[in-house]
């Protein structure tokens, strides 16, 4: 268990964001121009949907980022719990609201891409109505660990509710398998390859890549935030 | 502790005392059967919020043709969904009498520090109020069947769903409350840390009513609904009784 207390030395997160936090944003910044121009300009249309299948480079990398932080959210809960980690709360509180945001844009972008492909803006299929739970239990989490007066309480409480919500992760996951919904099955970590052409792969990766270092830097940005805060109510009660 | 204080009868406060009168202290089975008895016995000595909560189930039942219009196919055919929503919001209801009113009169800290595992008390808890659940449910059936105009034949499905169905939800309940019990006015944040988790009962409960309707093989949802119940049941009354503990700090 070395590395995990290694990281939770929150003058040495400082450090390690001051130096992060430019990086990945000047990253999101690149990556985001070049990912948008690659999407919405040197793609080729497809040949079914026609324009609207650029939705998807909005849509399917807001999916991956909203379900992996619900993921590490739910890790950090973990090692919170066992471990007692100081900063594993503060990336869970942290996360929470970018990983909402990232499911209601996902569910939104959805219910735009819905209406022209399926002639409705929601449909109660199993992929659709498991991410809105996902949505619900992002917003349980922040609710909940807001509402207890002791942070370290409501941090406790919070950790085991995202070490539940877990179930619902494969349940994402795996809906479009397991029941004959509309939302149409994985077509890039599947059995036999991706199933996706490369001139549509590469900017849908990029993309991902841009959400991900704009997490990252919104997370890590949040996560001082509340050190710094922290820091200045000590001082005060101190003078 | 303190003395010359009198309770009212309807919350006696949790007490082992008539466990710890008997020496040396009883088999674990015995212990369990115990708690389960006072738990029992407690619950239905609250009858006014009983009664409150059965009369919330019918309200809920007469409501429903108002709202959807008294036409007796389209209420035979949405009725067990109407019957399903009213327990779930009954289940969601009765949780206050799980720990939040322990919590209030003391009994939770007795829990804490009783000879006894918690575990073992927090599963005797939740099986004395799914038991009472149940048992209500079983004196609402008629009514809804008259009321929603059900045919008999749909009962026997709903029985199983409720006897496979209810303790589920009892258990989600059961943790939800645990992780909020330090919260005072916790009903509305209750409702949407649950509602999630109450989404798959409530699928698999009324797909097994619909597919009986419909004359449909109704085994693979009720076999969903107990494997949801298989999956709670070894598992929450730990999580419970670990978060009661951190609760207290």
């Amino acid at each position: 268990m070395g590395w995990v207390s290694f990281f939770a030395n929150p003058a040495r997160f400082l450090r390690l964001a001051r130096f992060l936090i430019p990086l990945f944003s000047l990253g999101a910044i690149v990556a985001f121009a070049v990912g948008l121009y690659l999407a919405l300009c040197a793609s080729p249309p497809d040949y079914q949907q026609g324009e609207t299948v650029r939705i998807m480079y909005v849509h399917v990398p807001a999916a991956w980022l909203g379900l992996g932080l619900y993921v590490a959210m739910a890790v950090a809960a973990g090692i919170g719990l066992v471990a007692r980690h100081a900063l594993a709360d503060l990336f869970c509180a942290a996360a929470a609201p970018v990983g909402a945001t990232l499911v209601g844009l996902c569910l939104a972008t959805g219910s735009l891409w819905g209406k022209p492909t399926w002639g409705a803006w929601w449909v109660w299929d199993a992929r659709l109505t498991s991410v809105l739970v996902l949505f619900f239990l992002y917003c349980g989490y922040m609710v909940l660990r807001g509402a207890f007066e002791d942070e370290a309480q409501g941090a406790k409480a919070g950790g085991i509710l995202l070490l539940i919500g877990v179930v619902n992760i494969p349940i994402v996951k795996f809906s479009v398998e397991w029941w004959n919904t509309l939302h149409q099955p994985a077509s890039l970590l599947r059995k036999g390859g991706a199933a996706i052409a490369p001139e549509m792969l590469h900017p849908l990766l990029v993309m991902a890549l841009a959400y991900a270092l704009y997490a990252g830097s919104m997370i890590l940005i949040r996560m001082r935030t509340v050190l710094r805060a922290r820091k200045i109510a000590l001082r005060r009660e101190e003078s | 502790m303190q003395t010359g204080h009198r309770l009212a009868p309807s919350h006696v406060p949790f007490s082992l005392n008539f466990l710890l009168k008997q020496t040396p202290l009883p088999s674990t089975p015995m212990i369990f059967l115990s708690l389960l008895r006072h738990e029992l016995r407690l619950q239905l000595r609250r009858k006014s919020e009983g009664a409150a909560l059965i009369l919330f189930f019918l309200i809920l039942l007469i409501l429903m043709p108002f709202a959807l219009g008294p036409d007796p196919v389209l209420l035979a055919r949405v009725g067990p969904g109407i019957v399903w929503i009213a327990t779930l919001l009954m289940a969601l209801l009765s949780l206050d009498r799980l720990f939040v009113q322990d919590a209030r009169d003391g009994s939770l800290d007795e829990m804490l520090t009783a000879p006894v595992s918690l575990e073992k008390i927090v599963a005797a808890k939740l099986l004395a109020q799914s038991l009472v659940l149940l048992g209500a449910l079983l004196v609402m059936s008629l009514p809804a069947l008259i009321f929603l105009g059900l045919k008999p034949s749909i009962l026997p499905i709903l029985g199983i769903g409720f006897a496979l169905g209810v303790p589920s939800l009892v258990l989600l309940g059961g943790l939800a409350s645990a992780l909020t019990v330090a919260l005072h006015r916790s009903a509305a944040l209750l409702t949407l840390l649950l509602i999630p988790f109450y989404l798959p009962v409530l699928i698999f409960a009324v797909s097994a009513c619909e597919a009986q309707a419909m004359g449909a093989e109704t085994g693979a949802p009720l076999l969903f609904l107990g494997a949801i119940l298989t999956l709670l049941l070894p598992s929450t009354p730990f999580i419970i009784a670990a978060s009661l503990r951190h609760n207290q700090g």
